[in-house]
């Protein structure tokens, strides 16, 4: 059985950087300001596992926080 | 002497005489900043009127989240580059909080969602300007290329005729390249003159520009006036300009002498964004500095108040604690938590614009001209001061087959 993937942005962490929003993936907002966001309660459909594993790998502010659960 | 004191005293030897401004020394600054990041990462360097350096990946980061100790009121060597009528260019010269109210009025401008809607014009432009490169079998790429982006897309942002670039190209290098203070001084002074008139005009003639966007956008029912906005105006006129062309130039030369990089980028397109981000790494073409409001210890080193700290990103961007294999590119590097853009309140606005020129540039390019290679690798020169990047690469390709 597959786990849920579920992501988050810490917006404390998050200074607008806009490397999240590069990638080919919906879980990702950003406001006026630049600050990202998650829509909805994170949870990542199976065709943007790799996109938005990629995302936190770039964050230069370690704001993006992927978990797994099984 | 033991053979550690040596060591130190040749790394702070390296240090004293650092200078942005030392031709010899900005061909190949990362051998400095090598040596620098893992011997002396906070260093004193004795040119242009005395600064700090700092190397590190941590120290660098934490300096740009301190900005009540670390002052953006002086960002470059010397102190009063940009005379002293333009010792305040907001927002980049501002702390909070009066930052925060330029950057709140900037951002909306600026997010990755409304850059993209200048790929077309950046489209169009890059792909004429390789398309008329590609005859000729030759061409100088810093000049006949990668300034002709920026410089073309900058008359496109703010609305003005394209027969202003070569002027632009003058005032860019008077007020950024050089270190005559009579050439910046007149340069800042003809920059004003025009924007002043420029937004004269749009009094009468607004338009969907930049400049438009900096007179009608209001936080708290206030808006820029006077010096204040020819003062932005002028800043995102000049920042976009030879900070796009000397990344894309190092980007653009790295392609040129690493074959086996092009032919994966011509190979396979959708993996240039990630190039991109690795060329942004090793190349960050930009340094600027602080001012230190107190005494503080940075990386365990003591500075005193009142002195200014080069901020070394570029250093920062090889430096092995956070990156694997820090000095190598690695075309496809996942993990790539960069600072070229900078970091903290001041990081760059118009990142997202810059991006969308370096990929759609790379990517025009190499859809045209997939091979080519430096004509003489003797000829390539580099330039000094806070933004590096190659002056002149000649480069040769054969006739398309």
């Amino acid at each position: 059985m597959k786990g849920t993937v579920r992501v988050t942005v810490d917006p404390d962490k998050c200074q607008g950087h806009g490397r999240c929003m590069m990638y080919e993936t919906t879980m990702f907002e950003c406001d006026d300001l630049g600050y990202a966001s998650v829509p909805g309660d994170g949870t990542v459909p199976e065709a943007e596992h790799e996109q938005v594993w990629l995302a936190s790998l770039n964050c230069p502010e370690h704001a993006i926080t992927v978990d797994e659960s099984r | 002497m033991t053979v550690d004191d040596s060591v130190q005293n040749s790394t702070e030897d390296l240090a004293r005489t650092f200078s942005l401004y030392d031709p010899e020394i900005m061909r190949d600054p990362h051998r400095v900043y090598d040596e620098l990041r893992s011997k002396c990462p906070v260093a004193h360097s004795e040119q242009d009127e005395g600064f700090w350096i700092a190397s590190r990946y941590a120290d660098v980061v934490a300096a740009t989240k301190d900005p009540a100790t670390f002052s953006s009121r002086y960002i470059m060597i010397p102190r009063l580059k940009f005379g002293p009528d333009f010792v305040e260019r907001p927002p980049i010269t501002l702390d909070p909080p009066q930052h925060t109210f330029y950057r709140r009025l900037l951002q909306p401008g600026f997010t990755h969602v409304q850059a993209q809607r200048w790929e077309p014009s950046i489209r169009k432009i890059c792909r004429e300007s390789a398309a008329a490169l590609a005859p000729s079998g030759s061409c100088e790429l810093v000049d006949d290329y990668c300034k002709r982006i920026p410089l073309q897309f900058t008359c496109e942002l703010n609305g003005v005729p394209t027969d202003i670039e070569p002027q632009f190209t003058q005032w860019c290098h008077d007020t950024v390249e050089s270190a005559e203070m009579e050439g910046v001084l007149k340069a800042t002074g003809e920059m004003a003159a025009y924007l002043a008139q420029q937004v004269e005009h749009r009094r009468e003639h607004p338009s969907d520009d930049m400049i438009t966007f900096l007179m009608n956008s209001e936080i708290d029912g206030e808006r820029l006036e006077g010096q204040p906005l020819i003062a932005t105006a002028m800043l995102i006129l000049i920042a976009g300009l030879d900070t796009t062309w000397n990344a894309l130039s190092s980007a653009m030369l790295h392609l040129a002498t690493h074959p086996e990089d092009r032919r994966r980028l011509v190979e396979d397109p959708s993996l240039i964004p990630t190039a991109v981000e690795e060329l942004l790494r090793f190349y960050a073409p930009v340094v600027l500095t602080r001012e230190t409001t107190r005494e503080v210890e940075l990386g365990g080193t003591p500075i005193p108040a009142g002195e200014l700290v080069l901020l070394n990103w570029a250093a920062a961007n090889r430096d092995p604690e956070v990156f694997p294999n820090a000095d190598k590119v690695i075309i496809d590097r996942a993990e790539n938590r960069h600072v070229a853009f900078g970091t903290g309140a001041h990081r760059c606005l118009g990142a997202a614009i810059a991006r969308l020129e370096l990929r759609i540039a790379i990517e025009e390019f190499l859809a045209v001209i997939p091979d080519f290679e430096l004509a003489d690798p003797d000829s390539v020169t580099w330039s000094t001061g806070h933004i590096w990047g190659p002056r002149r690469v000649d480069v040769v390709w054969g006739s398309p087959s």
